[in-house]
């Protein structure tokens, strides 16, 4: 693969001659699975509780799964983003050495909170301790949240990268986590029709949404700068297009529309197609979203 | 005291005396630039134009590489010097995402990200940086911004065509320009093609230095 630039959409009259190379993509698919798998990590909690709330006779089963595959799937994005680190053996320095403006370190924080806040439920829903449970589910949740999100102020301090800073990225971010985290249950089985019908509402809901803000991000970002005008060029026509458009249909259109007319079609089968169309759907999105800003030269 | 850069662009003859200078200075890698001459070719045979803009760190009042960097590697020295600490530095490149201006780079031989420190070891020696030592026609000037009557607050004060790299994004570059267009100072006003057209095209080596 050759070196990965976009296509320049505006006429230009000079030409640069000498400079070093594009640097190219620096933060690639490894960061990618971190933003993906934190939507799950996070999102079974945020939509778990709502579910608990909303069914609590079920609660059984949200209660098993919320812990165990947000822990599962936040060790996934520690992973990922430790392996990203090009010094991943001092990644305790974030801890030591902390950086209070930075959004990479207070999501390092909240991340591990949260991490040893689930920890504490597997052990309290394996031990039935139930009134520490419930006591732990409040804060998670807020915990939750903000993990959420954070990611989005990390994007917005990235001030070379347009697009990222755009201010509907945290209600992208809170979209992707309810996104993945129906998913996540719709895959697992949910209790009954009647929940499986409420996270596909859910599911689709989300995905609607969130391809409402992306076609208003797309429509508008242009007109905000030249800059942002080139990166939405290269995610609608240039080599991210393909990859873009199509997670957009797979990940969000497909979603949306399974999930408004589940009720007349097998249900089941249809809401677990949604679910994994929209779980594909999202990395493509988001690795399209990731990688389109960094094609951009900056000098 | 405010340390700043000014690159008088009517003097820059695109010689990379400075470059090859910080490359010496600071043991800069193969494939890595702390400082870098950019050529920007206009017009039409015979009416052609080259023009030359050096460009390093910024510096900036308001530095994102500072803010965003999650354990303090990158730091203001008490001169306005935005310093890194190679030794801090857990390789995340979120400078990199972070700097407008793309003048962080990650060191192959370190793993760790580096950019222009204004020669902060030489300064604190009372020397210039290396770069300005090394311009033959003074285009670099550098020196205290608090001062009025520094060298470069009184080149900032006489020209009116004095300019930074992108101003919208609020960092308060501490890094001028006179005598630049939009060709020198902007990455979209110059058609760029990467690959071999680009004539410094340089490979990675797998192995620097000898046995």
């Amino acid at each position: 693969m050759g070196p990965l630039t976009a296509d320049a959409p505006m006429l230009q009259a000079s030409t640069v001659t000498l400079d070093v190379l594009h640097t190219g993509v620096l933060w690639g698919w490894y960061v990618t699975m971190n933003m993906w798998a934190k939507s799950v990590g996070t999102g079974v909690l945020l939509v778990g509780v709502a579910m608990m709330h909303r069914y609590g006779n079920s609660r059984a089963f949200y209660r098993r799964w919320m812990p165990l595959v947000g822990f599962v799937f936040i060790q996934v994005t520690l992973l990922f983003t430790v392996l990203d680190l090009h010094q991943m053996f001092r990644f305790w320095h974030i801890f030591v050495f902390p950086h209070r403006t930075s959004a990479i370190n207070i999501g390092a924080w909240l991340l591990t909170l949260y991490t040893g806040l689930l920890g504490v439920m597997i052990v309290a829903w394996w031990k039935k301790h139930e009134r520490l449970y419930d006591r732990l589910l409040l804060p998670t949740v807020v915990v939750a949240f903000f993990a959420t999100i954070y990611t989005a102020a990390l994007l917005g301090q990235a001030n070379a990268r347009e697009l990222w800073s755009m201010p509907t990225e945290t209600a992208q971010m809170l979209l992707a986590a309810t996104l993945a985290g129906s998913a996540a249950f719709l895959l697992l089985g949910a209790p009954s029709d009647e929940e499986s019908v409420s996270l596909g509402w859910v599911l689709s809901l989300s995905a609607s949404v969130a391809l409402v803000i992306f076609i208003g991000e797309v429509v508008f970002a242009p007109g905000k700068s030249e800059e942002a005008e080139y990166v939405i060029h290269t995610l609608l026509s240039g080599r991210l297009g393909v990859l873009f458009v199509s997670g957009l249909v797979i990940g969000f259109v497909v979603p949306a529309s399974l999930g408004f007319f589940s009720a007349k079609v097998n249900r089941p089968v249809a809401l677990r197609f949604a679910a994994v169309a929209g779980l594909a759907g999202l990395w493509m999105v988001k690795h399209a979203w990731l990688i389109a800003p960094q094609l951009l030269p900056l000098s | 005291m405010l340390l700043g850069f000014l690159v008088d662009l009517n003097n820059c003859v695109g010689c990379k005396a400075c470059e090859v200078a910080c490359k010496a200075e600071n043991e800069v890698p193969v494939n890595s630039w702390r400082l870098r001459v950019k050529y920007v070719d206009s017009g039409v045979y015979p009416e052609v134009k080259r023009s030359f803009t050096p460009m390093r760190c910024n510096h900036c009042e308001n530095a994102p590489c500072e803010k965003v960097c999650p354990v303090s590697a990158l730091h203001y020295l008490p001169n306005g010097i935005v310093n890194i600490d190679k030794d801090r530095c857990i390789g995340c490149a979120a400078c990199m995402m972070a700097c407008p201006y793309g003048a962080i780079y990650m060191d192959p031989e370190t793993n760790t990200a580096d950019k222009c420190t204004y020669c902060a070891h030489r300064v604190e020696g009372g020397l210039e940086p290396a770069c300005v030592v090394a311009c033959p026609t003074e285009a670099n000037i550098f020196g205290d911004l608090d001062e009025p009557g520094s060298k470069i607050s009184q080149y900032i004060a006489d020209h009116r065509d004095v300019r930074v790299r992108k101003p919208e994004k609020g960092t308060r570059p501490k890094h001028f320009y006179t005598g630049g267009g939009a060709s020198h100072l902007e990455p979209l006003a110059s058609k760029r093609e990467e690959g071999p057209g680009l004539f410094n095209r340089i490979g990675k080596l797998d192995k620097v230095g000898g046995d």
